[in-house]
């Protein structure tokens, strides 16, 4: 029969051992997600960290140990929408109360693009092919301009069925919504961000 | 349901477009911006590594913030258990002090300016009170100890009788 020592011990182990599992391949994923939801590293590395403690304190929760990756990023999903619906809460606030948006540190560096290395030169080429990189490059900055206007669930819903390209009953076991419910966060992201981008053209 | 709705949910769930539903995207403008972005979706989507030391930072700042919470949640607790056991002496020592009064008779100690006088103040202050029988209302006031006043002028009423002065 175990001690109350005991039963400590076992449960600090699964708890470490846990946490080393999901710190290295879950947490990648994670992040990933969590940068393309947020837009900048900081926030996304908080996400992580909060979900990984998260995790670790919920650990009753987990049923079978193989679902732990998918799981965590369930909890990677929720933190961000968390964060997303703060934000967008303080900038509410902020913009009635003081006239303008809160501004963060972290929030005043536009999000990097994909692919933005010296490999594309923006300027000074007429080839074609370099003209039709610059017009995706400007039609994807644009979208990720309009995609911050998008409400949390609808913008979740798109950057993971296309962003990650998951099936979309696993979007909708991430939003913790009903598969007819993500599919209507997608149809109406799509129509939104549809007419977003027309009125940025 | 609109031909645009069903080009809608067909790329939303990934399937692929029949050859009817591609002649209307050709001819809709609306249809060719939504299937335009998937292709843009996938493309914003952040191939960027995590900085380096990802995996020790984030294992070491969630063993932190679990340190942090427990330590929360341990202050929290003892401040609620000791406000509880603050509260619970109070309500002991009231009932404490109210069963004593009831046993022993005694009057609670006092606690303010309003409570009744002492019971050996009581009849001379009554008496002088009543003496004041100058108004008629005043005089008809039931509160006067009227049979005290009655027994005093008898006495002296018998004196006067028998010849002596009060």
């Amino acid at each position: 029969m175990a001690t109350g020592a005991t039963l400590t011990v076992t449960v600090t182990d699964a708890r470490s051992r846990l946490l080393a599992e999901l710190a290295d391949g879950p947490a990648r994923r994670g992040y990933g997600i969590a940068y393309d939801l947020l837009g900048n590293r900081a926030e996304a590395e908080e996400a992580v960290q909060e979900a990984l403690a998260r995790a670790c304190e919920n650990l009753d929760d987990l049923r079978e140990p193989g679902a732990a990756p998918g799981w965590f990023l369930r909890i990677v999903t929720t933190t961000c929408l968390r964060t997303l619906r703060r934000r967008r809460l303080r900038k509410a606030v902020f913009g009635r109360f003081f006239g303008g948006e809160e501004v963060r540190e972290t929030e005043e560096r536009p999000r990097a693009l994909p692919g933005s290395g010296d490999e594309v030169p923006l300027h000074g080429t007429t080839s074609a092919r370099a003209d039709h990189e610059l017009s995706d490059r400007r039609d994807i900055a644009a979208l990720l301009g309009n995609l911050e206007s998008l409400p949390a669930k609808q913008r979740a819903a798109l950057v993971l069925r296309y962003g990650h390209d998951l099936p979309v009953p696993e979007v909708a076991s991430m939003l913790g919504v009903e598969l007819a419910t993500a599919k209507t966060h997608l149809v109406r992201g799509l129509a939104r961000l549809r007419e977003l981008m027309e009125t940025s053209r | 349901m609109s031909r645009c709705d069903v080009i809608a949910e067909a790329l939303v769930m990934g399937e692929p477009l029949t050859a009817d539903d591609q002649a209307h995207v050709d001819g809709c403008a609306a249809c060719q911006g939504l299937t335009a972005l998937p292709g843009l979706l996938a493309a914003s989507a952040s191939a960027a590594p995590p900085r380096p030391g990802f995996s020790a930072r984030m294992m070491a700042a969630a063993r932190e913030r679990i340190g942090q919470r427990r330590r929360r949640r341990f202050a929290t607790f003892t401040f609620a258990l000791a406000a509880a056991a603050a509260s619970a002496v109070a309500v002991d020592r009231r009932f404490i002090r109210h069963d004593q009064h009831s046993t022993t008779g005694a009057t609670p100690p006092d606690d303010g300016a309003d409570d009744d006088p002492a019971p050996d103040e009581l009849p001379v202050s009554a008496a002088l009170e009543s003496a004041q029988i100058d108004s008629y209302d005043r005089a008809m006031a039931p509160v006067a100890p009227w049979d005290d006043i009655e027994q005093s002028v008898r006495n002296d009423n018998a004196l006067r009788r028998k010849g002596g002065h009060p």
